[in-house]
Protein backbone atom coordinates (compact mmCIF):
# COMPACT_ATOMS: atom_id res chain seq x y z
CA UNK A 1 0.00 0.00 0.00
CA UNK A 2 1.61 3.48 -1.01
CA UNK A 3 0.85 6.62 0.43
CA UNK A 4 -0.63 7.64 3.74
CA UNK A 5 -4.54 7.60 3.81
CA UNK A 6 -4.18 11.46 4.64
CA UNK A 7 -2.51 11.76 1.07
CA UNK A 8 -4.66 9.42 -0.67
CA UNK A 9 -7.73 11.30 0.88
CA UNK A 10 -6.51 14.70 -0.61
CA UNK A 11 -5.69 12.97 -3.64
CA UNK A 12 -9.01 11.94 -3.68
CA UNK A 13 -10.89 15.12 -2.90
CA UNK A 14 -8.96 16.94 -5.59
CA UNK A 15 -9.66 14.55 -7.97
CA UNK A 16 -13.21 14.78 -7.22
CA UNK A 17 -12.99 18.48 -7.78
CA UNK A 18 -11.11 18.41 -11.14
CA UNK A 19 -14.29 15.90 -12.16
CA UNK A 20 -16.55 18.00 -10.89
CA UNK A 21 -15.20 20.87 -12.98
CA UNK A 22 -14.90 18.80 -16.54
CA UNK A 23 -18.20 17.70 -15.50
CA UNK A 24 -19.12 21.86 -15.73
CA UNK A 25 -17.26 22.42 -18.79
CA UNK A 26 -18.72 19.18 -20.79
CA UNK A 27 -22.57 20.11 -19.49
CA UNK A 28 -21.86 23.69 -20.97
CA UNK A 29 -20.65 22.24 -23.83
CA UNK A 30 -23.41 19.81 -24.16
CA UNK A 31 -26.03 22.89 -24.04
CA UNK A 32 -24.68 23.51 -27.47
CA UNK A 33 -23.62 27.17 -25.44
CA UNK A 34 -20.59 28.82 -27.45
CA UNK A 35 -17.69 28.69 -25.38
CA UNK A 36 -15.38 30.68 -27.44
CA UNK A 37 -17.75 33.28 -27.71
CA UNK A 38 -18.77 33.16 -24.27
CA UNK A 39 -14.92 33.57 -23.40
CA UNK A 40 -15.22 36.89 -25.35
CA UNK A 41 -18.37 38.24 -23.53
CA UNK A 42 -17.19 37.29 -20.20
CA UNK A 43 -13.27 37.19 -19.92
CA UNK A 44 -13.18 37.54 -16.07
CA UNK A 45 -15.03 34.43 -15.97
CA UNK A 46 -13.28 32.50 -18.39
CA UNK A 47 -10.15 33.84 -16.98
CA UNK A 48 -11.72 32.55 -13.22
CA UNK A 49 -12.20 29.55 -14.96
CA UNK A 50 -8.71 28.53 -16.18
CA UNK A 51 -7.36 29.35 -12.86
CA UNK A 52 -9.74 27.25 -11.39
CA UNK A 53 -8.75 24.66 -13.66
CA UNK A 54 -4.89 25.08 -12.83
CA UNK A 55 -5.37 25.52 -9.00
CA UNK A 56 -7.67 21.45 -8.97
CA UNK A 57 -4.26 20.33 -11.58
CA UNK A 58 -2.12 21.64 -9.01
CA UNK A 59 -3.74 20.51 -6.22
CA UNK A 60 -4.16 16.70 -8.07
CA UNK A 61 -0.50 16.43 -8.60
CA UNK A 62 0.87 17.91 -5.34
CA UNK A 63 -1.08 15.12 -3.87
CA UNK A 64 -0.26 12.77 -6.37
CA UNK A 65 3.16 13.11 -5.67
CA UNK A 66 2.65 12.77 -1.69
CA UNK A 67 0.96 9.64 -2.19
CA UNK A 68 3.50 7.54 -4.60
CA UNK A 69 6.40 6.18 -2.97
CA UNK A 70 9.97 6.87 -3.63
CA UNK A 71 10.89 4.77 -6.85
CA UNK A 72 7.72 6.75 -8.36
CA UNK A 73 9.06 9.98 -7.08
CA UNK A 74 12.22 9.60 -8.66
CA UNK A 75 11.02 8.74 -11.97
CA UNK A 76 9.00 12.19 -11.69
CA UNK A 77 11.83 14.40 -10.78
CA UNK A 78 14.30 12.33 -13.13
CA UNK A 79 11.75 13.50 -16.02
CA UNK A 80 11.29 16.92 -14.66
CA UNK A 81 14.92 17.62 -14.75
CA UNK A 82 15.68 15.84 -18.03
CA UNK A 83 13.03 15.73 -19.84
CA UNK A 84 12.26 19.31 -19.20
CA UNK A 85 16.21 20.49 -19.77
CA UNK A 86 16.12 18.61 -23.00
CA UNK A 87 12.70 20.17 -24.26
CA UNK A 88 14.43 23.44 -23.06
CA UNK A 89 17.03 22.89 -25.56
CA UNK A 90 14.88 22.09 -28.01
CA UNK A 91 12.89 25.64 -27.25
CA UNK A 92 16.28 27.56 -27.08
CA UNK A 93 16.93 26.04 -30.43
CA UNK A 94 13.47 27.53 -32.19
CA UNK A 95 14.31 30.72 -30.34
CA UNK A 96 17.81 31.03 -31.62
CA UNK A 97 17.24 29.64 -35.12
CA UNK A 98 13.78 31.91 -35.49
CA UNK A 99 14.65 34.76 -38.20
CA UNK A 100 16.36 31.85 -40.43
CA UNK A 101 13.34 29.24 -39.18
CA UNK A 102 10.81 31.93 -40.90
CA UNK A 103 12.32 31.52 -44.64
CA UNK A 104 11.96 27.92 -44.04
CA UNK A 105 8.57 27.26 -42.55
CA UNK A 106 5.43 28.44 -43.65
CA UNK A 107 3.99 30.28 -40.40
CA UNK A 108 1.51 31.81 -42.06
CA UNK A 109 -0.30 28.31 -42.74
CA UNK A 110 -0.20 27.70 -39.64
CA UNK A 111 -0.89 31.14 -37.42
CA UNK A 112 -4.16 32.44 -40.55
CA UNK A 113 -6.55 29.30 -39.21
CA UNK A 114 -5.53 30.46 -35.27
CA UNK A 115 -6.00 33.99 -36.05
CA UNK A 116 -9.78 33.00 -36.41
CA UNK A 117 -9.87 31.88 -32.87
CA UNK A 118 -6.98 33.87 -31.02
CA UNK A 119 -7.24 37.21 -32.92
CA UNK A 120 -3.57 38.83 -33.08
CA UNK A 121 -2.82 37.02 -30.26
CA UNK A 122 -2.27 33.79 -32.48
CA UNK A 123 0.98 34.32 -32.64
CA UNK A 124 1.46 34.20 -28.75
CA UNK A 125 -0.67 31.05 -28.41
CA UNK A 126 1.37 29.35 -30.70
CA UNK A 127 4.32 29.64 -29.05
CA UNK A 128 3.14 28.50 -25.79
CA UNK A 129 1.51 25.72 -27.36
CA UNK A 130 4.98 24.71 -28.96
CA UNK A 131 6.55 24.70 -25.67
CA UNK A 132 3.56 22.89 -23.67
CA UNK A 133 4.27 19.87 -26.81
CA UNK A 134 7.85 20.08 -26.08
CA UNK A 135 8.11 19.98 -22.83
CA UNK A 136 5.02 17.46 -22.09
CA UNK A 137 6.70 15.31 -24.73
CA UNK A 138 9.97 15.69 -22.94
CA UNK A 139 8.87 15.04 -19.56
CA UNK A 140 6.40 11.96 -20.64
CA UNK A 141 9.67 10.43 -22.88
CA UNK A 142 11.78 10.77 -20.00
CA UNK A 143 9.99 9.03 -17.18
CA UNK A 144 8.88 6.54 -19.79
CA UNK A 145 12.71 5.70 -20.69
CA UNK A 146 13.52 5.91 -16.36
CA UNK A 147 10.67 3.78 -15.38
CA UNK A 148 11.29 1.06 -18.15
CA UNK A 149 15.09 1.27 -17.18
CA UNK A 150 14.51 0.57 -13.28
CA UNK A 151 12.24 -2.56 -14.38
CA UNK B 1 24.82 -1.32 -4.47
CA UNK B 2 24.50 -5.16 -3.72
CA UNK B 3 21.93 -6.36 -1.42
CA UNK B 4 20.53 -9.48 0.06
CA UNK B 5 16.43 -8.53 -0.02
CA UNK B 6 15.55 -11.45 -2.49
CA UNK B 7 17.51 -14.03 -0.08
CA UNK B 8 15.98 -12.26 3.21
CA UNK B 9 12.68 -12.25 1.74
CA UNK B 10 12.96 -15.48 0.10
CA UNK B 11 13.69 -16.46 4.01
CA UNK B 12 10.54 -15.57 5.12
CA UNK B 13 8.52 -16.81 1.78
CA UNK B 14 7.72 -13.66 1.16
CA UNK B 15 6.01 -12.25 -2.16
CA UNK B 16 7.60 -8.99 -3.65
CA UNK B 17 3.91 -8.17 -3.21
CA UNK B 18 4.14 -8.69 0.13
CA UNK B 19 7.19 -7.01 1.25
CA UNK B 20 5.93 -4.21 -0.56
CA UNK B 21 2.51 -4.38 1.87
CA UNK B 22 5.19 -4.53 4.71
CA UNK B 23 7.03 -1.28 4.01
CA UNK B 24 4.57 1.03 2.05
CA UNK B 25 5.93 1.07 -1.24
CA UNK B 26 4.89 -0.77 -4.43
CA UNK B 27 6.40 -3.79 -5.82
CA UNK B 28 8.11 -2.32 -8.52
CA UNK B 29 9.99 -0.30 -6.08
CA UNK B 30 11.04 -3.87 -4.20
CA UNK B 31 11.91 -5.61 -7.66
CA UNK B 32 14.27 -2.43 -8.53
CA UNK B 33 15.93 -2.73 -5.29
CA UNK B 34 16.57 -6.76 -5.88
CA UNK B 35 17.99 -5.74 -8.66
CA UNK B 36 20.13 -3.67 -8.49
CA UNK B 37 18.66 -0.84 -10.31
CA UNK B 38 17.48 1.44 -7.69
CA UNK B 39 19.20 2.61 -4.35
CA UNK B 40 16.59 2.99 -1.28
CA UNK B 41 16.62 6.12 0.30
CA UNK B 42 18.40 5.94 3.63
CA UNK B 43 14.53 6.05 5.68
CA UNK B 44 13.78 3.42 3.16
CA UNK B 45 16.65 1.50 4.32
CA UNK B 46 16.55 1.78 8.06
CA UNK B 47 12.53 0.63 7.39
CA UNK B 48 14.01 -2.42 6.03
CA UNK B 49 16.38 -2.82 8.30
CA UNK B 50 14.39 -2.91 11.23
CA UNK B 51 11.83 -5.43 9.54
CA UNK B 52 14.48 -7.98 8.95
CA UNK B 53 15.58 -7.13 12.28
CA UNK B 54 19.06 -6.68 10.98
CA UNK B 55 21.38 -3.71 10.99
CA UNK B 56 21.79 -1.52 7.65
CA UNK B 57 25.17 -2.79 6.49
CA UNK B 58 24.29 -7.07 6.82
CA UNK B 59 21.80 -6.02 4.12
CA UNK B 60 22.94 -3.52 2.09
CA UNK B 61 26.64 -2.77 0.64
CA UNK B 62 28.60 -1.25 -1.29
CA UNK B 63 30.83 -2.33 -4.65
CA UNK B 64 33.90 -1.32 -2.58
CA UNK B 65 32.88 -2.99 0.41
CA UNK B 66 31.57 -5.81 -1.83
CA UNK B 67 35.24 -5.91 -3.42
CA UNK B 68 37.23 -5.78 -0.27
CA UNK B 69 35.22 -8.45 0.93
CA UNK B 70 36.41 -10.69 -2.29
CA UNK B 71 40.12 -10.27 -1.85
Amino acid sequence: MQGTRKARSVLAIWVGVGMIFGAGVAASGLEGSDLLRFAAQAPAVWIAAAALLVLVATGVGTAWMNQIDELAQRAHYVAWYWGGSMALAVLLFIFFAGPALSHVIDFDAILTPLEDVYGRGAGFFAGVSVCLVALTLGYSGWWMLYWMRKQ
Amino acid sequence: MKNRLRVLRAERAWSQADLAEHLGVSRQTINAIEVEKYDPSLPLAFKIARLFALPIEQIFSDDQAAAKAVE
